[in-house]
């Protein structure tokens, strides 16, 4: 998720839970939401912006009109929202199709 | 398999949800994916908060290699083989700290604002439009000399502007556009010129002309030749005059007349420019003084300078120091947008400007061949064609808003007033070329030198002061006054069907207010009336700043004949007030004495109030510092006064006046205690006299304080808990702002205070002319405007406390102590 993210952008988590549920792997969207999460999370915490992260946040969150700690929170949890709802897509066709079969 | 089809379509409509604000814009939110990603998005500026330790970056167009040293103040030194290489790096860096600033501030002058920020900006963008700003840069810019020094670094500088935006990667994109959505545009020369277009319209915006309108709609011309006057009733001129003190030159003021129907028909309907609390709008000005070495204590001249202007976050002004080997050596400020360091300093000589307030505009009213449209006006018996200029609005994504036909005679813009036309000539639009002057005065080693420079300056006029190591200090308000017909004022309108109304020329430079090493031994500028009349009295302007600042800052320069540089600092934010000093006793008097002008006329509850207000303002030791508990109650007691004594200058339907005449005016009605003026004719059963209007003004003073602030005892009335500085993002966003700044200073203090808090000393600088030039400066802002940088805001602190930073001022690189060096950058010219 983390060099997903590194290469190609935010899209690419939705794309890589998508692909992580269809593989043989198949883990459950729960997890591969919290993979999300903690990646974003850990890709947050680069060590040249880490000083100057705090007062980025407090002056992005007054800008937006919310809570500091909603603006950090919802980073990890956008990312985690976003996988889930790709891999539990798959996994539901999955599971569709495996029914027809 | 219910549970899985209903799984499925929940997860696809929050994945649906949540991807479609990322790829779609809805209202004003960013787009969401690419805003909150750790790695592109807004979180990216942490990252890019300070530069890289050690850069090498390619620039193509570059002749040799450019050293460029930040230091731990985040100025820029750079040190290149020639000027236009130094410029073109200007541009790189400026661009790399305040790319969204530079666009935004052009932008405004082009006119072309909706295409940035929308529908909301269309009324800035006609007003700019129709003042004729970007109309004139682009003229200048089509006839300048493509081999002139002006001309080469304004392209260099735009080419570095445009090599750092050729190099943007997506985490670099500054906050403002990822808010907006938007991208930064590729800088054109010409966006330079729309950059002091604009800045021509802040300091010469205002036509005495429009005021004496305003003022003649309602009472007359008599009455409004008086209380817009030509000379300020107080004369602290600048030029020095052979008076040692200042000049009372104080008349009755007629009485009000019969409305001027043509004045009525003709006068803007916009209020010129005031504060909250309705006074005169006296905070926007500028100071500069110096002193020559016999009155230094160290023997050496010192200058010091601060204009006011706008406070904004990122600051008007960006700090730089540009060495080319041989040929230049400056420090100081520059106007992002603009090559050329603007005030500051150099081995030899230090220079600053206040604005003179000169009139430099005048309106003619013209004769058209339709009034709805018209394309021809009449001059001398013909008809000439109007110049048409088709104008058209567009959005971000370049859909027409609207259109607009802005229309010329050979004056300048025409524009509709009522049923009439008035066009509108103006030297903030005559070719002018600053941007050679302010490149070529850095190279001079004399103040002699420097004086002959700025003898090409044309608009705004400006009081340029100049101190050099020599011990030579001079100051000359440059720039064109025209030269009108007749009896030569132009603070009046023209028949605009002749062309005896156009102006004849201008002044020659030697006619200009010049003074230099004068016997006094110092000179000070702040927006007074440059030369006394009895000295001098040709007509350069009218209706001029009363000179409180300026008799506060000469009383302070006379009084020490052992200047120093401490002292010259403190002066800048001296907390006291000549303006308190001239209006307080009147308050105390009128209260105090007995007289036969209020006897049996007092309001009971009213006499008690202005009793117990007195017994305050009493108290009050006239200065404007953070902790004063007094300042709030003269300053609401001063509103009063306004408000109840030129309740003839309201027009019918309105509550306020549209111009209310300066507190120098007002003065000088105070020593006429008997003058019709003072009658409040919206009290029909009562004719008021000077002294109770001030009775009345100080208890209602009182009410508001106590109503608004609470008791006296109490911290409410604590000055800075009333009146603090406000700087303002330039997109106006609070959580990018920096609010409720507790700073000395008030109306009409050399720090001055006023309204919104909004306008202030937008730099402060004092130079020591030494053996070594040595130098204290600060700004209120940071030279970033990543607000993730520590250097987003960082000088504000000790701004608000009036101290200034010693400026780093190295010959060489090596000279840098390597513990204030931030950042090294290599710039070698590459493909």
């Amino acid at each position: 998720m983390a060099g997903g993210t590194l290469v190609g952008g935010w899209w690419m988590v939705p794309a890589i839970a998508a692909l992580w549920a269809a593989s043989p792997v198949r883990s459950r969207p729960a997890v591969v939401a919290g993979a999300a999460g903690l990646a974003w999370a850990f890709l947050l915490m680069n060590p040249r912006g880490l000083p100057h992260l705090g007062r980025l946040a407090g002056r992005v969150a007054a800008v937006l009109g919310i809570p500091l700690s909603v603006l950090v929170l919802l980073v990890p949890l956008y990312a985690a929202l976003l996988a889930w709802s790709a891999a539990a897509l798959v996994t539901a066709m999955q599971g569709t199709t495996r029914r027809r079969a | 398999m219910r549970r899985r089809a209903l799984l499925g379509t929940v997860a696809a409509l929050a994945l649906a949800a949540l991807v479609a604000p990322s790829v779609i814009r809805i209202g004003q939110l960013p787009l969401v994916g690419p805003f909150l990603d750790p790695v592109q998005g807004v979180w990216a500026l942490a990252a890019g908060a300070e530069p890289p330790g050690r850069e090498r970056l390619d620039m193509s167009g570059l002749s040799g290699v450019v050293e460029v040293l930040v230091d731990d103040r985040g100025v820029p030194h750079a040190f290149a083989a020639t000027e236009e290489d130094a410029y073109r790096v200007m541009g790189w860096l400026v661009a790399r700290d305040r790319l969204f600033q530079l666009e935004l501030t052009t932008r405004a002058g082009q006119g072309t604002l909706t295409e940035l920020l929308g529908s909301a900006a269309l009324e800035a963008d006609r007003e700019t439009r129709h003042l004729g700003l970007a109309w004139s840069a682009e003229r200048e810019l089509a006839g300048w000399d493509t081999a002139s020094v002006g001309y080469r670094a304004v392209v260099a500088y735009a080419q570095g502007v445009n090599a750092y935006i050729d190099g943007l990667r997506t985490r670099d994109l500054p906050l403002e556009y990822r808010l907006l959505g938007r991208r930064p545009r590729r800088w054109h020369p010409v966006y330079s010129g729309y950059l002091f277009a604009r800045m021509g319209l802040t300091l010469a915006a205002n036509d005495p002309a429009e005021s004496r309108l305003a003022v003649s709609a309602l009472v007359g011309a008599e009455a409004a030749d008086a209380l817009v006057p030509v000379n300020s009733p107080i004369q602290e001129p600048i030029q020095p005059s052979s008076r040692e003190a200042p000049r009372d030159d104080f008349r009755r003021l007629p009485p009000p007349g019969a409305p001027d129907t043509v004045a009525a028909e003709v006068a803007s309907r916009e209020p010129r420019v005031e504060s909250d609390d309705g006074s005169h709008a006296e905070a926007l000005g500028s100071n500069n003084w110096a002193v020559a070495p016999g009155r230094a204590k160290d023997g050496h001249a010192l200058l010091a300078g601060d204009p006011h202007l706008e406070l904004t976050l990122p600051s008007i002004w960006y700090e730089a120091h540009v060495v080319v080997p041989g040929r230049l050596d400056v420090a100081g400020v520059s106007l992002p947008g603009s090559p050329g360091i603007v005030i500051g300093f150099n081995r030899d000589l230090a220079w600053t400007f206040t604005n003179t307030g000169g009139d430099v505009s005048d309106l003619y009213l013209e004769t058209v061949d339709d009034s709805e449209v018209p394309s021809r006006y009449l001059l001398d018996g013909e008809w000439r064609p109007l110049a048409l200029r088709l104008e058209e609005y567009r959005d971000p994504d370049g859909r027409l808003l609207a259109t607009d036909t802005v229309r010329f005679t050979h004056r300048g813009p025409l524009t509709r007033r009522g049923e009439r036309w008035v066009s509108r000539r103006w030297t903030v639009l005559e070719p002018s070329r600053e941007s050679d002057l302010f490149l070529r005065a850095p190279r001079t080693r004399t103040a002699e030198q420097w004086l002959d420079v700025m003898r090409d300056y044309v608009a705004p006029t400006q009081n340029g002061l100049v101190a050099d190591r020599l011990g030579t200090i001079a100051i000359r308000a440059s720039g064109w006054y025209p030269i009108r017909p007749g009896d030569g004022r132009g603070d009046v309108i023209r028949d605009g069907s002749t062309r005896g109304s156009d102006w004849t020329g201008v002044l020659p430079v030697e006619k200009y207010p010049f003074a230099k090493s004068p016997a006094q031994g110092r000179l000070a500028s702040a927006n007074q009336q440059p030369v006394d009349p009895l000295d001098n009295p040709a007509y350069l302007g009218a209706d001029w700043p009363p000179p409180w600042r300026a008799l506060r800052i000469n009383a302070l320069l006379r009084a020490d004949s052992a200047v120093t540089v401490g002292a010259m600092r403190r002066y800048q934010t001296d907390p006291g007030s000549a303006r308190a000093d001239a209006f307080v006793g009147f308050f105390l008097e009128a209260v105090e004495v007995p007289n036969r002008e209020t006897e049996g006329r007092k309001d009971g509850k009213t006499e008690t109030g202005a009793v117990r207000a007195a017994a305050l303002l009493r108290e009050w030791d006239r200065k404007y510092d953070p902790e004063n508990r007094r300042a709030i109650l003269f300053e609401l007691a001063m509103a009063e006064l306004d408000r109840r004594t030129w309740d003839e200058l309201i027009p019918p339907g309105k509550e306020r006046p549209r111009y209310v005449p300066s507190s120098a005016t007002l003065l000088e009605l105070l020593h006429d205690s008997t003058s019709i003026w003072w009658d409040d004719r919206r009290t029909s059963d009562a004719v008021e006299t000077r002294d109770l209007i001030l009775i009345a003004s100080l208890g209602a003073a009182l009410d508001t304080a106590l109503a608004r602030y609470g008791d006296p005892p109490g911290d409410g009335w604590t000055w800075s808990r009333v009146r603090t500085a406000n700087i303002h993002h330039v997109l106006g966003l609070p959580g990018l702002s920096r609010l409720r700044l507790a700073v000395t200073g008030g109306p009409s203090t050399l720090s001055p205070l006023g309204g919104r808090g909004t306008f202030g000393a937008s730099w402060r600088m004092v130079v020591e002319l030494g053996p070594e030039v040595r130098a204290w400066a600060t700004y209120p802002g940071g030279q970033s405007g990543n607000p993730a940088s520590p250097r987003y805001d960082d000088r504000i602190r000790g701004w608000t406390r009036g101290n200034l930073d010693r400026v780093l001022f190295p010959r060489i690189p090596a000279d840098l102590p390597p513990d204030r060096v931030r950042a090294r950058m290599t710039f070698v010219p590459g493909a």
